[in-house]
């Protein structure tokens, strides 16, 4: 992975093997601010939210509102500091634009939810085991 | 608190007991039906030194809280003899095949893959899916599901909730529809058809007779509803919803009290539930109050109680209530919280919670679904006799 590249609003990595940039945005960052932001865990370094957002694109992740949807482990690892454990990085109407994303929960704003299709497709393909999987259907993640 | 499990191994999505009846439904979409009474009987002749326990806990779990059984337990040999077998009782039984015979099997008639929710009301079944909801006929005589569905709902259904004779299904950003008149004969012009009360629900629940709609799992209001007293002499009697106010009532003011008598934020609330009096509210900091709210106050404006617990510092994902106690799913456990205590029931994420606080067998009884098969779990609080 090339290194990344700081700028005044977070880091720049890519491009992706499909030619997406992407950015590890300040804001969602405890260093950012906080206010109607979510903030991704500790353990979510930049790269590792990069890491993630690598395999929603090598995986093709994206569903039909064209946001790409990544999770931590098969398990849905936390993620995020309000025990988030979905990704969503939102359609992105400008590809010279570069991708971001952050942690969400649907169960606290049900706008953040992926197609239950789309969940099924990634439990019969090993994305994640079928409970968490039923749980982002059943919005209690 | 005495908790025995009853373990069935299998690929299964979900549980639910009802009429005498273990439900199970397959991931192949087909419900696999065991009576509770012959598995019980089975277990009491696996184990005759226990006999009648597996009865007592599993089948006719009402018969272990009647006032017959408290009056015979008042005697101390008999209440003695009753600790020492259920002291003897494994805390977990698995059922291998010679205890599980006679079941029944059959197809659910629904071609979709995501069942997210289903309710068995006044003897048919309910089932919320990714393609909408369905009401599927029972011929309990037979045990056979009836083959034509009939489709009641075309958005996505996340969950339902039943009573009064009324069907609510939440609909998550289609909203909350409602259909009354569910329940005996249609009189009238009245037709069982659903509507919607309001634009985004996740789940829905019962206050009194009026509906609790969680908008999301922190974000909650009140519809009131207009209510009649059936007695037809048909045997359909109790109180039904005959029509919903169009304006619910926020919950604000539970949000002030909060605020103002504990310095509680409204980001800090992790999860909220009701029971049928009281709203639960758990915050990320780990802090549970149960606020108990007025019957007779038609504004809700009024709070009876306040108490305060400790919680168990984790998410909560759904609450199910029993007269034992509430049942909490969180992203790694299973609890149960009673008599302020936190106790362990299954130490697993889990693919369903249900219990059945409504029915008078199955109100100190849970299921639990996992990947490795279903819980039957019996809870009996020895304190109480």
């Amino acid at each position: 992975m090339s290194a990344a590249i700081a700028g005044p609003s977070g880091l720049t990595y890519g491009p992706t093997p499909n030619g997406r940039m992407y950015i590890s945005l300040f804001i969602h960052r405890s260093t950012g601010a906080r206010y109607h932001k979510s903030i991704w865990a500790a353990v979510i370094t930049p790269n590792t939210e990069y890491q993630i957002f690598l395999a929603a694109d090598q995986g093709n992740c994206t569903c039909n509102n064209g946001n790409f949807w990544g999770v931590l482990n098969q398990m849905g690892g936390v993620v995020g500091t309000r025990g988030e454990r979905l990704c969503k990085f939102p359609s992105n109407s400008y590809p010279v634009n570069p991708w971001h994303g952050f942690p969400v929960s649907p169960m606290e704003n049900p706008n953040d939810a992926p197609p239950s299709a789309f969940i099924e497709n990634w439990i019969d393909t090993g994305v994640v085991t079928r409970t968490f999987g039923r749980r982002v259907q059943r919005y209690k993640v | 608190m005495i908790t025995i499990k009853l373990f069935i191994p299998g690929d299964f999505e979900d549980a639910y007991l009802y009429m005498g009846w273990l439900h199970i439904l397959t991931r192949n979409r087909s419900i696999r039906l065991y009576n509770l009474e012959d598995i019980a009987d089975n277990i009491d002749s696996y184990l005759p030194e226990s006999r009648p326990f597996a009865t007592l806990l599993f089948a006719r779990n009402d018969w272990l809280h009647s006032n017959p059984f408290k009056s015979l337990v008042k005697n101390k040999r008999i209440l003695n003899y009753f600790k020492q077998i259920v002291g003897k009782l494994s805390p977990q039984i698995e059922c291998n095949h010679n205890l599980l015979k006679g079941l029944y099997e059959r197809d659910l008639p629904i071609n979709t893959d995501i069942v997210l929710d289903w309710r068995y009301y006044c003897r048919r079944l309910f089932v919320g899916t990714d393609e909408g909801l369905y009401n599927i006929g029972f011929d309990w005589d037979e045990m056979l599901v009836e083959p034509a569905p009939q489709k009641r709902l075309e958005p996505q259904c996340i969950s339902i909730s039943t009573g009064f004779s009324t069907v609510n299904a939440s609909c998550g950003k289609e909203g909350l529809f409602t259909s009354i008149n569910e329940v005996g004969p249609i009189s009238g012009s009245a037709s069982r058809s659903f509507t919607q009360v309001t634009d985004q629900s996740l789940r829905s629940n019962w206050m009194f007779y009026d509906i609790v709609n969680y908008q999301s799992n922190t974000l909650a209001s009140i519809f009131k509803t207009r209510r009649d007293k059936r007695d037809d002499g048909n045997g359909y009697g109790g109180y039904y919803i005959t029509g919903i106010e169009d304006i619910p009532f926020s919950l604000e003011f539970l949000f002030q009290h909060l605020r103002d008598t504990y310095h509680i934020d409204e980001s800090s609330i992790q999860y909220m539930f009701n029971s049928r009096r009281n709203i639960f509210i758990h915050t990320f900091e780990g802090n549970f109050f149960a606020l108990g709210l007025h019957a007779r106050d038609p504004r809700y404006q009024t709070l009876t109680f306040t108490k305060t617990y400790k919680g168990k510092g984790t998410r909560i994902l759904s609450a199910s209530p029993t007269r034992a106690g509430i049942v909490f799913e969180t992203d790694d456990n299973v609890f149960l919280f009673a008599n302020n205590e936190w106790i362990r029931l299954l130490e697993s994420p889990v693919l369903t919670v249900r219990s059945y606080i409504t029915s008078k067998r199955y109100q100190n009884m849970v299921t639990i679904t996992t990947e490795e098969g279903v819980f039957i779990i019996s809870l009996f609080d020895e304190k109480s006799l």
